[in-house]
């Protein structure tokens, strides 16, 4: 068909949506003239139209959404493998992921011990206000000492890669304990008995967590309550 | 000069006439489609409620002044990012599509999965594939289906894009709607 031809099937088209329907057989044969391809162009469209045109009514939203979930996947699988080496540590495994960045087991290799590795998203280290933020409130947390609180050994960029290395509590959260381990009251009073005494240090020293939740609580295999995240938990928004 | 301040430009010189204008415009909205998914996706819930026109919307009240904002400006960008709304999500429709368990294919998580099957992706591309043959016989009419299907754009915008009167853009509309339901339905059942 040229695009001639469709544009007077167009006008036919709508031409005969102006008949009665009883009336459309005898419109047909006049306007095809014989021509029995028209007629059947129009016949079968005439079909359609009595049909919703239901793709049409429906807009691709789901579409775009599952397209954007995939971009967020996309950032994800960027994860840095075993043996990945960042300045002097070097990656073990993925211990966890979320808005602020991914967190890694790895090992510093100047001191031999595990820490916890999280490495800001590119996002993030290429805003240099949020970096200065970012640097700053980390800073302070770092000097916080306290036994309740996970340490911040330092903060650091190696080729582009901004991270900054904790503590690393070989234990349970204390969502776990809650929910999984179904810890005795008494117990998980003492837990947070010692958060408690983690944040009056920090409040003390103007910090506040700002995620403070069960996931962000490690209980170590000594029983004893740590507070993960101090100082890097600014919404990046 | 600020993205703000070019896209305004352009869009004016798009208005009088100058057809070069388009071709600076879509990269410029495109970008800023693709970065406000990013955006979109460090939320906290992604993808639910979602809707391709308040994304094109946002990208509107983003990237053009304030002051500027003319309803035929607005028309001609809505006009713009439909058409760069189609290619993002056809693009991504057709990777999904083909996208193979296994395969060495990035994985795909049960959400997106959920949200987007390979019927669905298919049915979109064969959407887009049944619009480019409608684009051969009457440019106009696939046009005010890439403007009001993936831009979201009211009769009154379409016709205000395409410089048609309303009544036109419906006939279009109606016309190819029937025309691309009969190309994707099965032989026979129509």
């Amino acid at each position: 068909m040229t695009p001639q031809q469709y544009e007077r099937l167009t006008e036919l088209f709508h031409a005969v949506l102006e008949i009665a329907p009883d009336q459309r057989a005898a419109f047909l044969d006049q306007v095809s003239d014989g021509d029995a391809g028209l007629r059947r162009e129009l016949e079968s469209l005439l079909a359609a139209h009595e049909q919703r045109a239901a793709y049409t009514e429906k807009p691709p939203d789901d579409i775009a959404a599952g397209m954007f979930l995939a971009q967020h996947d996309i950032g994800a699988a960027a994860s840095l493998p075993p043996n990945t080496r960042i300045d002097r540590y070097e990656i073990r495994s993925l211990l966890g992921k979320g808005g602020m960045g991914e967190v890694y087991l790895a090992e510093d290799l100047r001191l031999h011990r595990k820490v916890a590795l999280k490495i800001l998203p590119a996002e993030v280290a290429a805003d240099r206000d949020r970096m200065r933020r970012f640097e700053q409130e980390a800073t302070a947390a770092a000097a916080l000492n306290h036994p309740h609180i996970a340490h911040i050994y330092e903060i650091g960029e190696s080729e582009g890669i901004h991270f900054i290395a904790m503590e690393h509590i070989d234990g349970d959260t204390l969502r776990d304990k809650i929910h999984r381990d179904k810890a005795p009251l008494q117990k998980l009073l003492k837990y947070l008995t010692q958060v408690a005494e983690g944040l009056t240090k920090a409040h003390a020293a103007g910090i506040v967590h700002r995620d403070l939740k069960p996931d962000n609580i490690m209980i170590t295999r000594d029983d004893y309550a740590k507070i993960l995240d101090f100082g890097s938990n600014r919404r990046w928004h | 000069m600020s993205d703000a301040h070019s896209v305004t430009q352009l869009l004016e010189q798009w208005n009088h006439g100058d057809r070069e204008a388009l071709d600076k415009l879509m990269p410029l909205i495109y970008e800023e489609l693709r970065k406000m998914a990013k955006r979109y996706m460090s939320g906290q819930n992604p993808g639910h409620t979602l809707q391709t026109t308040a994304l094109i919307h946002e990208a509107y009240l983003r990237m053009v002044k304030q002051k500027e904002k003319h309803f035929e400006n607005r028309a001609h960008f809505f006009g713009v990012a439909a058409q760069a709304m189609r290619h993002i999500l056809v693009d991504y429709a057709r990777a999904r599509q083909t996208a193979r368990r296994g395969g060495g294919a990035r994985p795909i998580s049960l959400e997106e999965a959920a949200l987007v099957t390979q019927e669905r992706a298919a049915e979109l591309v064969a959407f887009d594939d049944a619009l480019k043959e409608l684009e051969k016989l009457s440019k106009r009419q696939s046009r005010v289906v890439e403007l009001r299907y993936f831009g979201g754009l009211s009769v009154e915008e379409t016709a205000t894009v395409l410089e048609v009167s309303p009544d036109t853009v419906m006939r279009d509309w109606s016309m190819a709607k029937t025309w691309l339901h009969r190309a994707l339905s099965p032989a026979g059942e129509v």
